[in-house]
């Protein structure tokens, strides 16, 4: 519906009811009409008989040359009169039952000698018949007519009930059609509702009725307030995490100054907690930044992933193809599985990259010997700020952000994640990712 | 017994007590240090005493640390290292763009600011790699693409290859070097630079690596030699661009 129609939501639908029931009118009408035609049948033929019988007595009154020109001065487009000296038609038998509610109705109206020999017939197709007669004058003359087109049948009750039907459901779809196309520009607006908060923030498109762009701007204001209170937000968040970082400098300095023992070494490892626990917020909060797809080698990050861990100590391996080129985001990629190698190593001894490359997708897998996380818990695992207990001894806590920023990195190259056990025992964390070759 | 003189080396941070402890901590390493709390305290500083390194904290309140780099390194004469927030590539790449020898992230360690340190300081004074000539925008090798400031792997199909820190060092070493030897004891020097410990093995592993994801293990003739006894050599010629 486009803005040419008047704008308000209530006046469309009142345009619509309006609409209908003037259809509806309309078309019970032209039914009621085509109905009385059908009841006209009798009333026509009662008159057609008067006219006959009148026609029979001035043709018996008048002399019999005069007769054959008065019958045909006396018949109409509907009614042909002829005298003949002979029947036209064969005699009625008695016991021939057919037209007798036709013979019934004419035969009040004819004179005597009409009555004593009336010949009917009827021709031609169902509801628009020919009917044929001819009368008995005294003398032995007939006094015979044509009349059509006669509609006998009764109307039809299943076939008008059918129509009125037929109607009131023709008009009842149209006006929900129209009704669905008022509405339509709220069910868009639902949608658009409903991609609010997705990757990209959606325009709400101010369209239809009054009412409905006046809640279109409404929804767009509201998105547009609530997406600057969540920058704000996480604008201040990562500002103070960026803030603590200088305090946190003068800490590990300080410590790296205090006399040796084994205060400082515990001191320096909580200092690393801290700067942990801050890089995971902050990277938990840049997760809304746009990376643009590129060609890149998924086992050299893989390997560099493992290299990294394994030269900071940790047993790790990678186990796939030298070379496994797709096209992804290599900054979501490394973060995800920064995380999961991080999550690994700090729960387990032992660590596996796997690479698989398929036809149409990619599996990073890493799998550990640790304690792994239980199949009721696993949901619960993805859940920002959620830890999970049991890390090695001296392994730090974390800020339980690790799972929901590989979720959240997995999500944006259009990929999947997934846990379960490993066959080493411990986790098996498994990101899919679609892979165009 | 050493009749050098120490190097002097400038902590320029807007934090005092950052100063202070770093310049503590230089000392009790060997070095010569003094503090500047902004551009105009450094400069000051430049024109009173020599000054062989710059510990050059990128966000300083009244000019950022990129100006001021730049200034300096258009004057010759000291090493820049831009101390940058960790996670922030943007401001390592335009560090690096400006001249600066080198960078850290902050919170460092210790250890890891005396191993740059150490390292930047082997760089400028060694006789084969001057100081003044600053990384290539871009390096061109075999059908592959380098790019040193934003640490950049491209191979000849343009996917990008990830490499480690130290593989990266190795790599901008290599090819810095075209077909010349390099010596195992300097590729061991650069490599403990970015790890932090680092084996006789260390070479070789980092090497290995660099084959494998660079597909020259398999290669008929391979990009990267050893050669046996001294060192490894890159066997292919190099295009620099900027």
């Amino acid at each position: 519906m486009s803005r040419a129609l008047p704008g308000s939501l209530l006046t469309r639908i009142a345009l619509v009811l309006l609409a209908a029931l003037v259809v509806e009118f309309i078309g019970a009408s032209a039914i009621n009409a085509w109905q009385r035609r059908q009841l006209i049948s009798y009333e026509q033929v009662r008159l057609m008989a008067g006219h006959i019988g009148a026609a029979q007595r001035i043709a018996a009154d008048a002399p019999r040359d005069e007769r054959d020109q008065l019958m045909r001065d006396l018949s109409s487009p509907h009614l042909q009169l002829t005298w003949s000296i002979a029947a036209p038609l064969p005699p009625h038998a008695p016991d021939d039952t057919s037209l007798s509610n036709m013979r019934s109705i004419m035969f009040p109206l004819s004179p005597d000698a009409g009555r004593r020999d009336m010949r009917l017939r009827m021709e031609g197709p169902e509801g628009r018949r020919e009917m044929t007669g001819a009368f008995a004058l005294d003398d032995g003359s007939f006094v015979s007519f044509r009349a059509q087109p006669l509609y006998d049948t009764a109307p039809p009750r299943i076939p008008l009930l059918g129509l009125h039907l037929a109607l009131v459901a023709g008009v009842m779809i149209a006006a929900l059609i129209s009704a669905r196309a008022i509405l339509q520009p709220l069910r868009n607006l639902a949608r658009t509702a409903d991609a609010v908060g997705g990757a990209q923030a959606p325009s709400f498109e101010a369209e239809g009725p009054l009412e409905v762009r006046q809640l279109a701007v409404a929804l767009s204001g509201m998105q547009t307030r609530l997406l600057k209170a969540i920058e704000d937000h996480t604008e201040s968040l990562v500002a103070v995490s960026h803030d603590l970082r200088t305090p946190i400098q003068r800490l590990r300095l300080r410590a790296a100054l205090a006399p040796d023992g084994e205060w400082r070494e515990a001191f320096a490892a909580d200092l690393l907690d801290m700067e942990r626990f801050i890089n995971s917020v902050i990277g938990y909060m840049s997760r809304g930044e746009t990376e643009e797809p590129r060609l890149v080698d998924v086992a050299a990050l893989a390997m560099t992933a493992a290299d990294d861990a394994a030269d900071a100590g940790a047993q790790i391996e990678y186990h796939g193809p030298d070379v496994a080129t797709v096209e992804t985001r290599p900054l979501a990629l490394k973060r995800a599985l920064g995380n999961l190698v991080e999550n690994a190593c700090k729960y387990a001894d032992a660590v596996v990259i796997r690479l698989a490359q398929h036809d149409d997708e990619l599996v990073l897998t890493v799998e550990d010997d640790g304690p792994g996380i239980p199949a009721e818990r696993r949901e619960e695992a993805f859940l920002p700020f959620h830890r999970l207990k049991g890390g090695r001894a001296g392994a730090h806590a974390g800020a339980g952000l690790g799972l929901s920023i590989v979720q959240n990195a997995v999500a944006v190259m259009g990929g999947r994640v997934t846990l379960s056990t490993s066959s080493l025992g411990g986790l098996a964390a498994e990101i899919r990712l679609p892979a165009a070759p | 017994m050493s009749t050098e003189p120490l190097h002097h080396i400038a902590v320029v941070d807007d934090d005092a007590g950052i100063r202070t402890l770093l310049v503590r901590i230089l000392r009790e390493s060997g070095y010569e240090a003094t503090g500047a709390e902004d551009g105009g305290a450094l400069r000051r500083l430049l024109a009173e005493r020599p000054v062989d390194l710059i510990l050059l904290d990128i966000m300083l309140p009244d000019e950022t640390g990129l100006d001021l780099c730049r200034e300096v390194r258009a004057g010759g004469g000291a090493a820049v290292i831009m101390v940058s927030a960790r996670g922030k590539e943007a401001d390592r790449v335009a560090g690096l763009d400006v001249g600066a020898d080198d960078y850290i992230a902050k919170p460092f360690g210790r250890s890891e600011v005396l191993a740059r340190i150490r390292a930047v300081l082997r760089r400028s004074t060694s006789p084969a790699a001057p100081t003044a000539r600053p990384a290539p925008e871009s390096l061109a090798f075999a059908g592959w693409r380098y790019r040193p400031r934003q640490c950049e792997l491209i191979s000849p199909t343009g996917a990008e290859v990830t490499l480690t820190g130290a593989e990266h060092e190795l790599l901008l070493t290599l090819l810095r070097n075209p077909q010349r030897t390099i010596g195992r004891e300097r590729l061991l020097e650069l490599a403990r630079g970015r790890l932090g410990h680092a084996s006789d093995r260390s070479v070789d592993v980092l090497i290995s690596r660099l084959r494998r994801k660079m597909g020259d293990g398999e290669a008929s003739r391979p990009m990267i030699h050893t050669v046996r006894g001294i060192g490894y050599m890159l066997a292919v010629e190099v295009d620099a661009a900027g």
